[in-house]
């Protein structure tokens, strides 16, 4: 079942008068459940990329669809809440609140929709924080863990909420190699057990192993599109 | 909400000697409104409150060319009852209006004493004794003796003026005038009372006589120069007024008597009312001054959060949240800093209330014939105290909606790069 449609996306930065290319038409279809990385040099336009499917920018030209409905032309509030709502993200570094614990920043996502009860919202941090390797490190902050147990908190932040789409930019970069495979797996998990779609970028080829879906992006178009052979 | 409140409450923790800072900004300047206020508002009731004693009553009832006059302080304009009658005429319709509480007579003339080859000026007040204790006060600034009494030949006369003539209570004290037939007169009073008011202007230029032998000695029987009424609150004399306008549109159809309001028909009054509008503005401008530390220390929040901005933005808040994030932040320094303030605030006016300022040596030479006193006294009041915090409260969360729309207003994709 397609989850996200994209339709000879482009994306021009102005930089003074200079008009930068960073997308020039991408068609993208990603169905439910995938497990996909996006890989290319410095500047090809990856972040770009997540960005516009995170609604976090908008075009210049092309069109998104996510599960069916179109959400190039939204207003900033709609778009808002549409990433309130259904879509998860994972960045490389300044992902949490300093000031709340691992269980607050998580339940933050959480008390954004607001629509869990006090117990439940609860029963659910404390389970996911566990999935992820914390548990008896809830009421830690963020200065008070390591840079992989951060990561391990954005991550239960992401799926907490159980959004269809999630959405990581370079997510390992900022750990050590034993650190980012752990990263990763817990991804990989989450994405077997719970069926959320993920799409990656990374520099690392050990990462982009875990992937069952590789995109490569170059000057801003799709130079590659390949699914892991099973 | 309740997130976004426990939010900005944790994120205050985050640089505490920045918050105090701000909040110590904020405090400072509601203290300056709190006892400002307080001041201006212990000036004002007490000035008012010496207009009212000694000149303006709460309505006072003149002849219309002795308003025009009345410097002179002439005899020839009185208030001598709608027909002639006497001014106890008047006196008595009056008192059959509701709200009408007393009635106070006072003929006020020149005279002068002679001394060491001299002559001083000052003004006779010829009184009823007992409607100015009941009004005035008087008998609490008579230091020494006592007031007059009706009928007989004594006066009170102010301390100041006293030892200018070298008079002690006791001693007689002769006067001249002229009558109201322009006969050139003396007489001689025995001086009863000393007057200390701290008023300068009674204790220096007054004394005080019985309203009946006034009358006899400036041949002005049954003669005034100025009636006053007084309402049971003084602010609320307006409301009474129309009444009395009434009254004196039938009995006084020629219009010789003109009525004037006490906060309405002097200039004094109106320019202490056009002043208040002044410090109003003032007070603000206090605030605003306060207000930049706050914004300040905001925009520095607001560019040190750049990337949790952008962060929070993806996780689906919206430009309104975080504004209101930002905002919350800076009214709890608000709030907590006006709080403080006001508590500081009100603990200085309740403790200058009583002790006063003393500015005697601001006013030296300046307020002979104002109705000042040396001596500020700070009002404590509630209202006072309501007025500053919503005041600090009020622009203090306006200014945080500069800084908080700065964020509010960030690229979440720049933020985050
Ligand atoms: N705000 C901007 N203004 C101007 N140019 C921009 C802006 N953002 C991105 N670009 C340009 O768009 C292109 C794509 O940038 P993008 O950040 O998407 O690359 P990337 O693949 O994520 O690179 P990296 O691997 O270094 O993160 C680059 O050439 C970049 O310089
Ligand atoms: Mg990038």
């Amino acid at each position: 079942m397609t989850l996200l449609e994209l339709k000879q996306i482009k994306k021009t930065y102005l930089q003074g008068k200079m008009e930068v290319p960073a997308l020039r038409g991408v068609d993208l279809i990603v169905d439910k459940g995938e497990f996909i990385t996006i890989f290319g040099p410095s500047g090809s336009g990856k972040t770009t990329l997540l960005n516009m499917i995170g609604c976090l920018d908008t075009p210049t030209d092309g069109e998104i669809y996510l599960n069916g409905n179109r959400i190039s032309a939204l207003s900033k509030k709609e778009l808002a809440l549409i990433r309130r709502n259904n879509i998860g993200f994972i960045f490389q570094s300044h992902n949490l609140i300093p000031v709340l614990t691992a269980y607050e920043n998580v339940e933050f996502a959480l008390l954004l929709i607001g629509r869990l009860s006090e117990g439940e919202t609860r029963e659910r941090v404390f389970k996911m924080l566990a999935k992820v390797g914390l548990k008896g490190k809830e009421n830690r902050k963020p200065g008070e863990l390591s840079g992989g147990e951060n990561q391990r908190v954005a991550i239960a932040r992401a799926l907490i909420k159980e959004p269809k789409l999630i959405l990581a930019d370079e997510p390992t970069a900022n750990l050590d190699s034993e650190n980012a495979l752990d990263v990763i797996k817990i991804m990989t998990m989450m994405n077997m057990e719970l069926g959320n779609t993920f799409i990656f970028s990374t520099h690392d080829p050990q990462i982009r192993e875990y992937a069952r879906r590789y995109i490569n992006l170059r000057d801003g178009l799709i130079f590659s599109d390949k699914k892991k052979e099973q | 909400m309740k997130f976004l409140w426990d939010l900005a409450q944790k994120n205050l923790s985050r640089s505490r000697a920045r918050t105090i800072v701000s909040v110590f900004a904020i405090a400072i300047a509601v203290i300056s409104v709190v006892f400002l206020r307080g001041l201006i508002n212990g000036v004002l009731d007490t000035t008012f409150a010496n207009h009212i004693h000694y000149k303006a009553g709460h309505i006072r009832v003149i002849d219309q060319e002795y308003k025009l006059k009345e410097e002179l302080i002439p005899l020839n304009y009185t208030v001598n009852g709608f027909n002639g009658e006497g001014f106890k005429g008047i006196a008595e319709e009056l008192k059959q209006i509701e709200g009408v509480k007393q009635i106070l007579p006072r003929l006020r003339f020149a005279a002068l004493v002679p001394h060491d080859e001299k002559l001083i000026g000052m003004q006779g007040w010829g009184v009823d004794p007992e409607g100015e204790i009941g009004f005035t006060g008087i008998d609490k600034y008579i230091t020494e003796g006592r007031m007059v009494q009706s009928e007989k030949r004594e006066l009170v006369m102010g301390a100041d003026l006293m030892e200018k003539l070298g008079k002690q209570v006791g001693d007689k004290v002769t006067f001249l005038y002229n009558t109201v037939f322009d006969s050139f007169r003396a007489s001689t009073f025995l001086l009863v009372g000393k007057v200390e008011s701290n008023l300068d202007f009674l204790d220096k230029a007054v004394f005080f006589l019985p309203l009946e032998q006034a009358q006899t000695i400036l041949e002005m029987d049954g003669e005034v120069t100025e009636l006053l009424i007084i309402t049971p609150n003084y602010n609320q004399a307006d409301k009474i007024l129309p009444q009395i306008t009434e009254l004196f549109k039938i009995k006084d159809p020629f219009q010789k008597y003109a009525l004037q309001l006490w906060n309405r028909d002097y200039e004094l009054i109106e320019l202490f009312n056009f002043a208040n509008v002044f410090y109003d503005f003032i007070y603000i401008f206090i605030l605003i001054l306060s207000c930049f530390v706050l914004i300040n220390t905001l925009i520095m929040i607001v560019n040190e959060r750049k990337r949790e901005i952008g962060m929070m933005s993806a996780l689906g808040l919206n430009s309104n949240e975080i504004l209101s994030l930002f905002a919350l932040e800076g009214v709890i320094i608000g709030t907590l800093g006006s709080a403080i303030g006001v508590v500081i605030g009100g603990v200085l006016t309740k403790v200058f209330s009583t002790a006063g300022l003393d500015f005697s040596a601001a006013m030296e030479g300046v307020s002979a014939d104002l109705l000042f006193e040396p001596m500020f006294y700070t009002v404590f009041s509630m209202e006072n105290l309501i007025f500053a915090f919503l005041l600090g409260v009020t622009v203090v969360t306006l200014a945080c909606m500069i800084p908080a729309g700065m964020a509010a207003r960030l690229d979440p994709v720049g933020a985050l790069r």
